[in-house]
C-alpha cells in the first residue's frame, strides 16, 4: 500500500494557493512557495546526480537558513531519508551517526564546512549557502518525479540522546511529518495561512522541525528563521521586526526575556506562545503573562512520537499543567510492574498514538524495551493525572533536561573526570531560578585544596568541551560519594541534596 | 569591600571576563550582553554560597541588575 510523500502534500496546495507568498524569511532572504518547490526539486535531482537511490540516508547538517528546507524537502522529493543533525556537532558524534546510519553524503554550510571535512573519507559532501547548494547544476534538467513512497518508507530521522551518550536513530514515515498539522496545528493552535512563525527551537530538534518546516507549509503560513544561538535581545529584536503571530520556545529562552526586560509591560503581537522541551514552571507561567498578557501553552512531546501528545489549549492553559492529552493518542500511567495508577497518583506515562516511531534504528533490543506490543512507548517521564490534566513529576531515569536539551549525567562526567583535580564526580539535575540546569558532586584529589576558583575552573574545562548547556553550574565537594552495598552511586540521594 | 564589588569578583569567579566585569554598571540589565542563561544560573548560585541565602524562583525572576542583587542580599 503506498503512503503519501510528505514533501509534495506540503507543497502542492501552497502552489496553486499563493506561489509567490513569502515561506521563509531569513535574515535579509526570502524565498517564496514556488521559489522553494523549485529549489527543492533541484535538490532533488542533485541527489539523483549524485547517485544517491531512494531509501538511503542523508545527513543534512544544516543551521536555520532557507537551505535547510531546501535540502530537507528535496531529499523526501528524491526517495532519500533525511537525518538532521546540528550543524555543531563534535566530530566524534558525527562519526558515530555516519557510521550508524551508513549515509554517503553530507549536507554542509560553508561556515561549517570545515569541522564537517574532518570526518574522512568516503563520505561525499555537498556545500551549501545560506539559499542552497553552491555548486553549479543550474543546466540540470528539473526533477519532476517525486518519489511515491510505500508506507513502510521512512521520510526522515533524527537522532536523540541516550542515556549512555550515544544518541539513538530515531527514523519516520511521512506521515510524521503531515499528522501533526491535523493534531496539533489544525485542532489545538487553529494556525491558518494568515500566521507568522517563529521558533527558537532548531531544525535538528523534533519540536523546531514540525514548528518550522511542517506547520508554516501545510497551512501556508510564513516562517521566520534565525541560524544563531537564540539569545533575548535577538529573539525579541526579530519578534518586534517580523511580528510572529505564533512563538514556539523553551523555559529558558522566556526566562531571559523576561529577564531582559526594565519595564513593566511588554507588548508583543503574538496570539500564542507555546512552550516544550522542559517543564514550564508555574511561577515563569504567571511572570509571562503579568507582563505580557498572554499564557504561554506548555506541550510535551518526544523525538519518537514526532511531536507533541500532550498540551495546553488556547484560552484555558493551566499554570504548572503540561495541559491535555491530544485527541488521537492514548495515554497511560503505570507502575513499576506496568499496572494502570490510580486517577491522581504518579505513574510513569505510556503513550500511543499514529506519529510513533517503528523503531530505533539498529537497536532492536532498545526497540523491544522501549515499544510494547500493545503500541504504546515508555516516555521515562513520571506524571500526575488530574481532571484530565496532566503534571510533570520527574524523570524515572537519570537523564537531565537543560535549556530544553537533553544531557546524560554520563557524558559531563567523563569530561570532569578529565581534569587533574577531579577523582570521581557525579552529574545531576537541579533548579536554579526556573532553569533546570546540571549541577556535579566533586571528590577531590589528594592535596586539592576546595576554592570558588576552583569551581570556576571545573566549569571552564568543561564549557570548553561540552555544549553550553551540559555545563554544571553548580560544584559541591564531597569527601566521598554515597554508593549501595553494591557499590552503586545513589544518584537520587545527590538530587535531594541539590533540591535542599 | 562593597556588595558590589563582591558580587564582581563573584562574577568572576565563575568564568566572565574581567573587561566585561569591569564596565558593568549597577543598573545595567544583565541578561544584556553580560550574563547568558548559564552565567545567570551559576551566578545564584555562587551568590546563594557567598552570603548562606537562598535566591527562590520568585525573586530569580525579578533580579535583573547587580544593584537588584545588592537589595536582594541587604533585605535578607
Amino acid at each position: 500500500m503506498g503512503a503519501s510523500n510528505a514533501a509534495v502534500e506540503l507543497l502542492a496546495g501552497n502552489l496553486e494557493l499563493h506561489p509567490d507568498k513569502i515561506a521563509y524569511f531569513c535574515a535579509d532572504k526570502a524565498l517564496s512557495y514556488r521559489e522553494l518547490e523549485k529549489e527543492s526539486l533541484r535538490f532533488a535531482h542533485l541527489l539523483k546526480k549524485k547517485g544517491i537511490t531512494p531509501q538511503e540516508l542523508v545527513l543534512v547538517a544544516l543551521p536555520d537558513c532557507i537551505a535547510f528546507p531546501v535540502a530537507f524537502l528535496g531529499c523526501l522529493l528524491s526517495g532519500a531519508v533525511a537525518v538532521a543533525v546540528s550543524p555543531d556537532i563534535d566530530g566524534e558524534e558525527l562519526a558515530h551517526i555516519v557510521g550508524d546510519c551508513g549515509a554517503r553524503l553530507l549536507v554542509s554550510h560553508k561556515e561549517y564546512a570545515i569541522a564537517h571535512s574532518a570526518i574522512g573519507d568516503g563520505l561525499k559532501v555537498v556545500t551549501c549557502d545560506d539559499l542552497g547548494p553552491l555548486e553549479d547544476f543550474n543546466t540540470c534538467a528539473d526533477f519532476d518525479r517525486p518519489f511515491q513512497p510505500s508506507a513502510d518508507d521512512f521520510a526522515y530521522m533524527l537522532y536523540s540522546s541516550g542515556s549512555t551518550g550515544r544518541p539513538k536513530g530515531v527514523p519516520h514515515l511521512h506521515q510524521s511529518l503531515l499528522l501533526p498539522c491535523d493534531l496539533v496545528g489544525k485542532a489545538v493552535l487553529e494556525i491558518t495561512c494568515e500566521d507568522v512563525i517563529f521558533s527558537t527551537s532548531k531544525f535538528f530538534f523534533a519540536y523546531g522541525l514540525i514548528n518550522s518546516l511542517a506547520l508554516p507549509l501545510r497551512f501556508g503560513a510564513m516562517a521566520i528563521l534565525h541560524p544563531e544561538k537564540p539569545d533575548p535581545l535577538t529573539v525579541l529584536d526579530i519578534i518586534h521586526r517580523h511580528k510572529p503571530s505564533i512563538f514556539f520556545s523553551v523555559p529558558t529562552i522566556f526566562t531571559q526575556i523576561i529577564l531582559s526586560c526594565t519595564d513593566r509591560e511588554l507588548k508583543l503581537p503574538m496570539r500564542l506562545c507555546c512552550s516544550a522541551g522542559e517543564a514550564l514552571p508555574r511561577l515563569l507561567f504567571e511572570e509571562w503573562r503579568w507582563l505580557t498578557g498572554l499564557e504561554i501553552l506548555d506541550g510535551i512531546g518526544s523525538t519518537e512520537m514526532a511531536y507533541h501528545f500532550i498540551t495546553n489549549f488556547p484560552g484555558r492553559a493551566v499554570a504548572g499543567s503540561t495541559g491535555n492529552l491530544v485527541p488521537g493518542f492514548r495515554a497511560r500511567l503505570v507502575d513499576e510492574d506496568g499496572n494502570d495508577v490510580p486517577p491522581g497518583c504518579e505513574g510513569n506515562l505510556l503513550i500511543s498514538g499514529p506519529t510513533r516511531t517503528p523503531r530505533y534504528w539498529n537497536l532492536p533490543g532498545k526497540s523491544a524495551e522501549s515499544m510494547l506490543p500493545d503500541g504504546f512507548i515508555k516516555t521515562g517521564d513520571i506524571f500526575v493525572e488530574k481532571e484530565g490534566f496532566y503534571y510533570f513529576r520527574g524523570r524515572s531515569d537519570d537523564m537531565i533536561k537543560s535549556g530544553g536539551c537533553w544531557v546524560s549525567p554520563f557524558t559531563v562526567e567523563d569530561v570532569l573526570r578529565t581534569h587533574p583535580a577531579v577523582a570521581d564526580c557525579v552529574v545531576a539535575a537541579l533548579s536554579v531560578g526556573t532553569i533546570n540546569r546540571p549541577g556535579a558532586f566533586v571528590v577531590l584529589n589528594p592535596g586539592t585544596e576546595q576554592t570558588p576558583a576552583l569551581a570556576g575552573e571545573l566549569r571552564r574545562h568543561v564549557r570548553e568541551r561540552l555544549p553550553d548547556y551540559m555545563c554544571p553550574i553548580r560544584f559541591r565537594f564531597m569527601a566521598e560519594l554515597p554508593r549501595t552495598t553494591t557499590g552503586k552511586i545513589q544518584r537520587f540521594k545527590l538530587r535531594e541534596q541539590f533540591a535542599l | 569591600m562593597s556588595v558590589i564589588n563582591e558580587l564582581k569578583d563573584l562574577m568572576l569567579n565563575i568564568g566572565i571576563d574581567e573587561r566585561i566585569v569591569n564596565e558593568v554598571d549597577p543598573d545595567q540589565v544583565l541578561a544584556k550582553h553580560v550574563l547568558d542563561s548559564v552565567d545567570y544560573t551559576a551566578f545564584i548560585v555562587a551568590i546563594e554560597e557567598r552570603y548562606g541565602i537562598k535566591v527562590t524562583d520568585r525573586y530569580a525572576l525579578k533580579l535583573r541588575t547587580l544593584n537588584d542583587f545588592k537589595n536582594y542580599i541587604d533585605a535578607y
